[in-house]
């Protein structure tokens, strides 16, 4: 006993002393935050990182961090003044929240000279308010994924509009007994950003829950309802690709993150991609992705624009649309993609013809929680879109009068 | 009486055991015996590509260390902080006794979204972003209630006598301290010691507050759940489990009573 | 009681009174502060009216409820079967585990409550063990001359002084039951409303940190309102001796 004890207190001694932040360790290191796969990891820190390091003469710290994770950490670094990071890639779905909590730094446009090559829809994403705060760095879209086996099986077709949807979704409950098509209901963003595209593709005002668009998307989504996969309710980005891989869903729409995972990483070869179904009034698929950002208080801003100027070039698009099939920011930029990846580069070029920006309004996080509650009670608790959304209509309506 | 007990003990152990068979089993399929519509529950390929995959990558053994190091300074520094208090909180009327344990229980009594940040704030003000110190400072916060509460509850179970008895014997106070009530202890601070440590173990809030890029191992799993990738998640899981099991197993004489009977005559 | 008595306390209590007072004080804040400054109960009222908060407050109490009891029971069993034969402790994993998630909410109460008894009931077992471990072998060696059965002296002695550790269990694990968080979003989704994900998803969703520390002090409420019924019927001296 006595000697554990006095294990103990060298422990705790050792502890006392242990290094603080290596805030101290040379002045010239900037850290970069994104969230990454492994394997694309790889690519930025042993292509695309090394070459601006010698540039510049100095190391970029290159680190992980997840979409809902930043806000939260620059905010704690905030609160505690001691700001770390000096270059962000973020969710183009979660810049708001920065933007209203004042955690990025705005940048003018002289300095920012955006290279005219950069498509102008995407050079244009990054202002908000008048202001510009973020610079184009990687655009995405959502895809279809579909299970080729299972729709062979029962002699389907792929959907490519709302009438071929339903019917799909039919076929696979009445064959199979349990619905086999996924809808992101599990509210908040991945809901939102779903149901954003359909209402769009029905003509409707996403924020407008009184237009006559947007009640035909609820009383299709209820219609729909009945069939679709139980899955549904919790299924979100991450989720999704488990339905897909374990086959409790055989058509889904998510970001193309799960094509190295389904395709191979799990060997699913059965599931093919494509850009998705049209609405009522046309296809639209929301643009999504990250753009690069500077925190207020970044210890090395000047390094940060640069290093961002750099992720923008021509040369590192290329290599991330070649070696991890990317989209690209630039119109000069394209890249030679591996045999197997070539069919699902082209969906996504697809679905991107058929892009729309979501648009950025103040109220974003209280329309988020609103239209998670008529996805909630419509699709679930199977109340009838016209019963619940003019209350909800109401409250938006208030929303867009009061933060104007 | 012997067969419903190991009966019992049958069941508990599948109960136990089941999950954690399902990741090791996870992380050592091949693909195509999992992702299907019906996983097969016994395994029929085995590879060893996806613990090749996670190990190769180098990012996986640092948040090990870290964790290790992390957990084990706290368990250290909660029995250390916590004993004492303990000791004392024993000895105090009952009224009190338990009015202060549940004053300390305060911090514990809100949900973590609410606490996390306020507590983590303190600590990176200190510049300990990314540091072992910081995170055990955190942890400790919401450690020491649940060590003192256990402690409190293991001193009270020792009989005053038996310290009576040794001062009789002829022990100055602090022998008896070393040599019979803190020997009479050891389960309840093992007991201690080991809710400390596994709550260090697998705290995810704090650390994702208190980091940056020194990940600890909960979060580098959270990165490959997130990721989607069943097998390194469950590969990276089962890597995580190791060490509890192996401290469990290592502190389970521990657990077991030092002859308190004969001490209490 | 003598000040020397407390010596040993008092880096304990000044420790946590430094790090911990001010959190616990500042949420309690936020949570009755208007936007522009002063006192309102505006978001209490918010939250009242939103159409999931109640559910939360129901789930909440009903996951706790369903999980102890499961714990208990099972930390109790497992102990008893241990105690005397020191094999197959068990760890907890912060892990996935592939459950079948059904549709309906008793089922997904239940689901919810099994998963988080699968990972704390050995935690409870270890108190419990401890708690046995103290029971001097004597009491029951006593007891069989007497003629005593089993379920005798299970009732006249193990339970009345496996009092402490079972109130030590039930406050220690119930404090956390309460506030249960990862299980149900990850489960469920938000299929299962409780309320800690539901100052979670106020906060950290949709930015509201008033609402979100206002439901926080709802829990606390409520928590404090358990222990102190608990220790009522109980009867504290007795419990905690």
């Amino acid at each position: 006993m006595r000697v554990e004890w006095g294990s103990l207190v060298w422990l705790l001694v050792g502890l006392l002393m242990a290094p603080g932040a290596p805030a101290a360790a040379g002045s010239q290191t900037l850290t970069l935050t994104m969230r990454l796969a492994e394997g694309e990891w790889r690519v930025i820190r042993q292509e695309v990182l090394p070459p601006f390091e010698q540039a510049c003469g100095c190391r970029v710290r290159a680190i992980d961090v997840p979409p809902e994770a930043l806000t939260q950490r620059l905010k704690a670094m905030r609160a505690a003044g001691r700001a770390e990071v000096d270059l962000f890639a973020q969710d183009n779905m979660r810049l708001q929240e920065l933007v209203e909590a004042g955690l990025v730094h705005p940048l003018d446009e002289a300095e920012v000279r955006m290279d005219p090559a950069v498509l102008p829809t995407l050079a244009a994403a990054g202002v908000m308010g008048g202001r510009r705060y973020f610079l184009p760095f990687r655009p995405n879209v959502q895809i279809t994924y579909y299970n080729a086996k299972k729709f062979d099986a029962h002699g389907l077709a792929p959907p490519r509009t709302w009438e071929e949807l339903l019917r799909v979704a039919k076929v696979f409950k009445d064959k199979e007994g349990v619905g086999r098509v996924l809808f992101q209901a599990v509210g908040g963003a991945p809901t939102t950003t779903q149901l954003y595209e359909w209402i769009v593709s029905a003509g409707g005002d996403p924020f407008d829950f009184a237009h006559p668009g947007t009640l035909a998307t609820f009383r299709f989504l209820h219609d729909l309802a009945p069939y679709l996969s139980p899955d549904s309710r919790r299924a979100k980005w991450d989720t999704t690709n488990d339905a897909l891989a374990q086959e409790s869903a055989y058509l889904a729409q998510n970001w193309p993150f799960g094509i190295p995972l389904l395709i191979r990483d799990y060997g699913k070869r059965e599931i093919r991609t494509y850009s998705g179904w049209a609405g009522p009034v046309r296809e639209a698929h929301v643009i999504g992705g990250d753009v690069l950002g500077i925190p207020v208080g970044a210890p090395h801003r000047d390094l940060a624009l640069r290093l961002a100027h750099h992720l923008q070039s021509r040369g590192v698009q290329e290599i991330l649309a070649s070696r991890l099939g990317w989209p690209t920011i630039r119109a000069d930029a394209a890249g030679a993609v591996e045999a197997w990846l070539r069919p699902h580069v082209a969906a996504v070029q697809e679905a991107m013809r058929h892009g729309v920006f979501r648009a950025n309004v103040p109220y974003w996080a209280e329309y988020e929680r609103i239209a998670s509650e008529a996805v909630e009670r419509i699709l679930w608790r199977n109340e009838a879109a016209d019963a619940v959304l003019p209350p909800l209509a109401e409250r938006l309506a208030a929303l867009r009068r009061d933060r104007r | 009486m012997r067969a419903p007990t190991s009966s019992m003990l049958a069941l508990l152990a599948f109960w136990a055991v089941g999950p954690l068979y399902l990741m090791l089993k996870v992380s050592v399929s091949p693909p195509g015996e999992v992702m299907t519509a019906r996983p097969t529950l016994l395994p029929h390929g085995l590879t060893l590509e996806h613990w090749r995959r996670l190990l190769e990558a180098g990012q996986v053994l640092p948040p090990l260390g870290k964790s290790l190091l992390t957990a084990g300074l706290v368990a250290a520094a909660a029995l250390l902080l916590a004993a004492p208090a303990a000791y004392n909180l024993a000895r105090l009327p009952s009224r009190w006794r338990y009015g202060i344990l549940l004053g300390l229980f305060l911090v514990r009594m809100l949900p973590e979204v609410g606490i996390a940040l306020p507590v983590a704030v303190v600590f990176l003000r200190w510049g300990l972003m990314d540091s072992v110190t910081g995170l055990v400072l955190a942890h400790l916060t919401l450690v020491l209630p649940v060590a003192a509460w256990v402690l409190t509850t293991t001193f009270l179970a020792i009989p005053r006598e038996v310290e009576e008895a040794a001062a009789l014997d002829g022990c100055s106070a602090w022998q008896t301290l070393w040599r019979v009530t803190l020997r009479l202890a050891v389960p309840g601070l093992t007991v201690a010691g080991l809710l400390a440590w596994l709550f260090s173990w697998e705290e995810f809030l704090l650390a994702t507050y208190l980091t940056l890029g020194a990940k600890t191992m909960p979060l580098q799993v959270y990165y490959y759940l997130y990721q989607g990738n069943w097998f390194l998640t469950a590969a990276a899981a089962t890597l995580m489990t190791a060490p509890v099991l192996l401290l469990t197993g290592l502190l389970q004489r521990h657990l077991r009573a030092t002859s308190l009977a004969g001490a209490a005559r | 009681m003598r000040p020397r008595d407390l010596v040993g306390l008092l880096p304990l209590a000044l420790y946590l009174a430094g790090f911990t007072v001010v959190p616990v004080a500042s949420t309690l804040a936020l949570s009755v502060s208007a936007p522009g400054g002063g006192i309102t109960l505006d978001h209490f009222r918010r939250i009242a009216g939103h159409y999931q908060f109640g559910e939360a407050v129901v789930n909440t109490v009903a996951v706790a409820g369903i999980g102890l009891a499961l714990e208990l029971l099972l930390g109790l069993a497992a102990a008893l079967a241990l105690i005397g034969r020191p094999a197959g402790r068990k760890s907890l994993g912060a892990i996935r585990t592939p459950v079948d998630w059904v549709g309906t909410r008793g089922l997904a109460l239940f689901t919810v409550a099994v998963a988080d008894a699968w990972k704390v009931t050995p935690l409870v077992m270890l108190i419990l063990l401890a708690g046995l471990q103290a029971i001097p072998g004597e009491l029951y060696e006593a007891a069989r001359t007497d003629g005593a059965s089993r379920w005798r002296q299970f009732a006249a002695i193990t339970l009345p002084l496996l009092k402490p550790a079972l109130t030590m269990a039930l406050i220690v694990r119930g404090v956390d039951a309460f506030r249960i968080f990862a299980l149900p979003l990850a489960l469920t989704g938000r299929g299962l409303p409780v309320l800690s994900t539901y100052a979670y998803v106020e906060y950290l969703e949709y930015g509201n940190p008033h609402t979100s520390a206002a439901s926080s002090a709802i829990l606390l409420i409520m928590i404090l309102l358990a222990v102190g019924t608990y220790l009522k019927l109980a009867g504290p001296e007795e419990v905690l001796r």
